[in-house]
């Protein structure tokens, strides 16, 4: 058994099995945990809240179920925390702004119940860019979260907290939203892997809107077998969200196999690879290496043309800012001066655009789902670089670097194919880099599959953040 | 002067008070750039020539062949 002092460094799957053979109370995983938080959180500013004395009296709970012979399966006694827009009945959740400083819901989001029944052990909640958009804002009420692999960096967003408390090892798991990348972003930049599952895969019901069409809820974890156990818990038909989807649930653990042998893996060069002022030449070099290895794994490489992609960046800030002021426009008017900087003016400019835009982007969209479609009949996945670049510096930080340039992300918010970022290697200055790997429709278990088999045979999981 | 297919500042107010913002100078200033960014994109979106083919405006949660 590991060190009482590195439990935190567990995964999901170890820590785990050592419950289930009771070699390992959730209490004590739960303390060690805590303890971490406590060592760090000066430094990180991961959490809104810290729900230390419930999460102890769940751990408790669990404790004795284990003890009773009831283990529920891999979520359960295991430390986890919200990005803090799922609603947790009795807990504010805040949404990173003045605006909900004070909301406390009654009911908790589908997400937050299925993970409480899967037996996790919710630790608290989780910082953010304000309402899931813009970058680190001094003007709204909570310090940035700040790169574990480096204090000087940011996390990436919006899920900003859950990378910087997954990653080390605050928690060990976590769920971000994403709308244009912010799970797989701070993923990336964190190095951990994120999923952002199909939309519709999983429940948006309880989780504060950026999007409504382009929104969706995902795990943040270490591993890639940890992101299965959180999709378990979450994933399925939801009656109070009209857009969730009634397609089975696999068993997500079921694809933790390594094999991709003869498996077609699509470059679309000419956008993610391609020199490109807005991308980082050395993060193309790193992930260039991974598809090698995936070939040196068995899986056939070939270039893909998908010339939507020039469009879809622009279709998902039209369609997310539009949205987004539809949302937020009573607050706008009525309490503008609570709204953090950015987030501000971004909603605004919601209000700007004619619907003529919001149509033509959705339009835009339309063409990249029929265009990704044919695409995707000639290839089992997509594999690009999750992010443009490694995680950038607070010092000089422009926020509207977010808005500038390619996104890598985004093109998969508004086809909603699910799409996971899995940690390929580092930078020259330590910062992680990550792949993302994108599948066709409800094929989590594809892009699991494979990201496992890189994971395993890589090893970067390996390596932790000395902090 | 603003750059080609940018409004100006006086379109840009008119705009403002439309949309029931009620900004104040300086607030429209702050605006504005942020703005021109995101119109840049609007504008890129009405560049494209969609051909025959019938691009309707839909999203499904489920994959059309699903």
């Amino acid at each position: 058994m590991a060190d009482n002092d590195k439990l935190y460094f567990l995964t999901m799957r170890e820590a785990g099995q050592l419950m289930k053979s009771g070699q390992l109370s959730p209490v004590e995983l739960l303390r060690a945990c805590l303890d971490r938080i406590e060592a760090t959180e000066e430094r990180l500013h991961s959490f809104i809240t810290v729900m230390a004395d419930e999460a102890m009296a769940q751990a408790r709970t669990a404790e004795a179920e284990m003890l009773q012979g009831n283990y529920r399966g891999p979520m359960h006694g295991i430390p986890f925390a919200l990005k803090d827009l799922y609603d947790t009945a009795g807990t504010a959740t805040t949404s990173g702004s003045y605006v909900d400083l004070d909301r406390v819901p009654t009911v908790d989001a589908t997400t937050t119940a299925g993970l409480k029944s899967a037996g996790g052990i919710l630790v608290g909640k989780l910082a953010m860019h304000e309402f899931a958009l813009g970058g680190p804002d001094w003007s709204t009420p909570f310090e940035p979260a700040r790169n574990p692999w480096n204090l000087d960096h940011l996390t990436g967003g919006s899920s900003s907290g859950t990378g910087s408390a997954v990653a080390s090892g605050q928690v060990m798991g976590g769920l971000g939203s994403c709308t244009g990348g912010s799970i797989r972003g701070p993923a990336s930049f964190c190095g951990i892997v994120g999923i952002k599952p199909t939309y519709g895969r999983v429940s948006r019901f309880g989780v504060v809107t950026l999007s409504w069409s382009q929104d969706h809820a995902g795990p943040m974890t270490w591993t890639v077998e940890d992101s299965a156990y959180m999709l378990q818990a979450i994933a399925g038909h939801d009656p109070k969200d009209p857009t969730s989807s009634a397609a089975p649930v696999p068993d997500y653990s079921a694809s933790l196999v390594e094999d991709i042998k003869g498996v077609t893996v699509g470059l679309p060069r000419h956008y993610f690879f391609d020199p490109d002022p807005s991308v980082s030449p050395e993060v193309v070099a790193v992930v260039e290496k991974a598809v090698a290895e995936l070939e040196g794994l068995g899986a056939k490489v070939l270039d893909v043309s998908l010339p939507s992609l020039d469009w879809v960046r622009a279709a998902n800030s039209v369609i997310m800012v539009s949205e987004a002021y539809a949302y937020h426009e009573p607050n706008l008017k009525t309490i503008p001066e609570k709204f953090g900087d950015i987030t501000r003016s971004r909603f605004r400019t919601g209000g700007l655009l004619t619907a003529a835009d919001y149509l033509q982007a959705q339009r835009v969209r339309t063409w990249a789902r029929r265009e990704f479609a044919e695409v995707m009949k000639t290839v089992d996945f997509l594999v690009t670089p999750t992010m443009t670049s490694a995680a950038p510096a607070f010092e000089g930080y422009d926020p509207t670097s977010t808005v500038r340039g390619r996104s890598f992300t985004a093109p998969f918010n508004v086809t909603g194919l699910p799409a996971i970022s899995v940690p390929c290697g580092f930078t020259e200055a330590g910062l992680p880099v990550g792949m993302q790997i994108a599948g066709k429709p409800f094929d989590e278990p594809g892009i699991i599959q494979a990201a496992y088999t890189y994971q395993q045979h890589a090893g970067w999981y390996k390596t932790r953040p000395n902090i | 002067m603003p750059e080609q297919g940018e409004v100006s500042m006086e379109e840009f107010r008119f705009m403002v008070d439309r949309a029931g913002l009620g900004l104040n100078d300086e607030e429209l200033e702050e605006l504005k750039p942020i703005y021109d960014l995101y119109a840049a994109y609007a504008a890129q979106l009405h560049t494209i020539n969609f051909g025959a083919e019938e691009m309707v405006t839909e999203f499904h949660p489920d994959w059309p062949e699903s």
